[in-house]
């Protein structure tokens, strides 16, 4: 079934979407089969793609966007909420 | 003009330590970008042309990878993130759209799509993020030198000499990570500032390193003599004799005063004129122990416990606990370790604990209010900590206290955990020191009454600074404002170390302020008992006490105390330090 979700997500690591974040961000989004899309503005970025996601140039403290729309948008729009505002987890 | 001449250049000093080498000029040359339309019949072709240079660019990129596989994480991560860049699919669709759609070549529409992407970087002024520009660069320089046939790495560095300094305009991390398999002396480039990948992989190999010195590089001549002073961020080419005596001499200077401090790190911390203060490593995971010993730490005087939580969906059972723990005990021997009690919330990660999203979480739900409403986390924590006890000089260190009352409820848990292991016949250990950290305002306060019933402080200035001086120094706004040496701080810090000595219990240190040499004197002077830091700061801080002395320390508190403007008293350390520092080298 599809489905959509949206949420309001925090950039707290002190780097912002750098490098390593965004490749990390990238490579969870892409297990996801729903479309993924962060906003920043008027900016839309494909969140299965590093270009797209470095191409916002979120540092800390930006406001986005998190938007899925697919079977499992409502999962993917969660697993990534947590690991941005956990600011990385992986990636110390 | 006589090329030979000698020629100084400023940059900024990105790792310390000074090299006298040869320049090895590290030239990929220019990448050529042809341009030429095609005939619409011809895109098809194109197109696959485009592919086979990524998946060159990409078998390229995993080669390295291979190769520097055990190189540390670091590097690994940043070749993955090149990896993925030059396959992005985003950005291979919309050159594939320039080419059939403009009719451009392959070389042409990378350029502009890269030139696009790179184009947005230009307006930012974070500095970090503004930097990823050459991240972007290098892999559209990659695909393009596939699709014109050059070579996209260095391909002679086996004519590195054993006295090679790299010379660049700009290093791409794959460069960097090349070069690192061969001893280089220092690097030196026109580009990047302190946060480039340059600059991160000098200090993680010791290696001098001077970033933004321009023109060096059309400058430089190959196997030219060069000095390279990452101290000061000088770059010396072709010195004269005078220099070249200059530079010899710092080079010494430097390497004699990092061994003096490794070799010294045994000796015990004591002012000249015989004061002692115990110099303690703070650590995250048992298996840091062996490096805060080995550079002279001679307690842990802040075990966090948090990495515990991290990364996983449930929470740590006792038994995990208590198996942690012991480790650290096992190693420390008799030597006091400090555990702090869960301290998440706020600025830190979340892990499985599930927080509900708070407004301000540095004044919200965090560390032993968090434990005192989730007891049985905080129970199964202390419970582990009593059992490991048994095999180590265990002291356990309640954060975030706030007054009388939860450091009191706190205390309660541990004694109702002791009751029930003593009931069940665990054997865990009894008369554990318990004590707190000293960073909240209103505990700084009633230190005095607090003292009586902790059996030892410890100040976590960090956070007392921030709650003290209401700033948050992650907030690039006000971070200016953040001052250690603000009148109101040295007062509560004053207050907390006056407290603690009437009621005869130890008092330490352990946020940044103690592995910084700049505030030494000051803690030496209000008398605290242990200064515990980051392993690495331990030889230098033990080496810096060793060399004064408690009189003079003392004197210099009680005159910044007289201070009302945090400016003089920044002045007056400043001038101490100066004083002092002439005898030390380069420290």
């Amino acid at each position: 079934m599809k489905s959509t979700a949206t949420q309001k997500v925090l950039i707290n690591n002190d780097l912002g979407l750098h490098l390593r974040a965004a490749g990390i961000l990238v490579q969870v989004a892409t297990d996801f089969q729903s479309e993924i899309t962060l906003r920043r503005g008027p900016t839309e970025a494909n969140a299965k793609s590093i270009m797209s996601v470095l191409s916002l140039a979120a540092g800390k403290g930006t406001e986005l966007t998190l938007a899925a729309e697919g079977e499992d948008a409502v999962r993917a729009v969660e697993t990534l909420t947590k690991l941005i505002e956990g600011g990385f987890a992986h990636s110390p | 003009m006589n090329e030979s001449r000698p020629q100084v250049f400023r940059g900024v000093g990105a790792s310390p330590g000074v090299a006298i080498g040869r320049v090895f000029l590290l030239d990929r040359g220019e990448v050529r970008v042809p341009r030429y339309h095609l005939a619409p019949e011809e895109a098809t072709k194109e197109v696959a042309r485009l592919r086979a240079a990524i998946d060159a660019s990409v078998a390229q990129l995993d080669a390295i990878r291979a190769r520097c596989m055990g190189d540390g994480l670091e590097h690994q991560n940043i070749l993955e993130a090149h990896t993925m860049m030059v396959q992005d699919r985003s950005m291979r669709e919309e050159i594939e759209g320039l080419i059939q759609n403009e009719n451009l070549n392959a070389e042409w529409a990378v350029n502009r799509v890269i030139g696009r992407i790179r184009g947005l970087f230009d307006q930012l002024t974070d500095a970090y993020l503004k930097e990823r520009r050459g991240d972007i660069d290098f892999t559209g320089e990659r695909i393009i030198r596939n699709l014109v046939g050059q070579h996209a790495d260095i391909s002679d560095m086996a004519a590195l000499g054993d006295d090679a300094i790299v010379v660049a305009r700009d290093l791409s991390p794959v460069d960097t990570a090349l070069l690192t398999r061969h001893t280089v002396l220092a690097f030196v480039t026109e580009m990047g500032g302190k946060t480039s990948h340059t600059s991160i992989i000098a200090r993680s190999l010791e290696v001098p390193a001077v970033v933004g010195a321009k023109g060096i590089f059309d400058a430089a001549g190959s196997q030219d003599v060069i000095v390279v002073d990452g101290l000061d961020g000088t770059v010396m080419l072709r010195p004269s004799r005078t220099q070249l005596e200059r530079g010899r001499r710092r080079a010494q200077n430097y390497q004699r005063s990092t061994l003096e401090l490794l070799q010294a790190k045994g000796l015990p911390a004591r002012t000249k004129d015989d004061r002692y203060v115990q110099v303690a490593g703070n650590i995250e995971l048992p298996s840091e122990v062996p490096s805060v010993l080995g550079r002279g730490g001679e307690a842990i005087g802040l075990y966090r416990t948090e990495y515990m939580f991290l990364g996983r969906r449930d929470v740590p059972t006792e038994q995990e606990h208590y198996e942690t723990y012991r480790q650290v005990f096992e190693h420390m021997g008799a030597r006091s370790v400090t555990v702090r009690t869960l301290d998440l919330g706020g600025d830190k990660l979340m892990g499985p604990l599930h927080f509900d999203t708070e407004a301000n979480p540095a004044l919200g739900l965090r560390a032993i209010r968090y434990c005192l409403e989730h007891r049985t986390i905080f129970e199964a924590q202390i419970a582990g900590l009593l059992r490991a006890g048994l095999h180590g000089n265990l002291r356990i260190m309640l954060p975030m206290i706030s007054g009388m009352e939860e450091f009191l409820a706190a205390k309660e848990v541990i004694a109702d955990v002791q009751n029930r292991l003593t009931e069940a016949g665990v054997p865990h250990r009894q008369n554990i020191p318990v004590g707190m950290m000293i960073e909240v305002p209103s505990a700084a306060l009633c230190a005095k009454a607090l003292a009586v019933e902790a059996d030892f402080f410890s100040i976590g200035t960090n956070d007392l600074m921030q709650y003290l001086l209401a700033i948050d120094r992650t907030n690039e706004r006000v971070a200016h404002l953040y001052r250690p040496l603000h009148p109101a701080v040295l007062r509560v810090l004053k207050l907390i170390v006056d407290a603690a000595k009437e009621a005869n219990i130890d008092v330490s240190i352990c946020g940044e302020m103690a592995g910084d040499i700049d505030f030494t004197p000051i803690l030496l002077g209000l008398g605290v008992s242990v200064l515990s830091m980051n392993m690495g700061s331990i030889p230098k801080i033990k080496r810096l006490v060793r060399e004064l002395h408690q009189s003079e320390c003392e004197a210099l508190l009680a005159a910044a105390m007289e201070c009302v403007h945090v400016r003089e008293t920044e002045a007056m350390v400043r001038h101490f330090m100066l004083k002092h520092l002439l005898t030390l080298g380069a420290l």
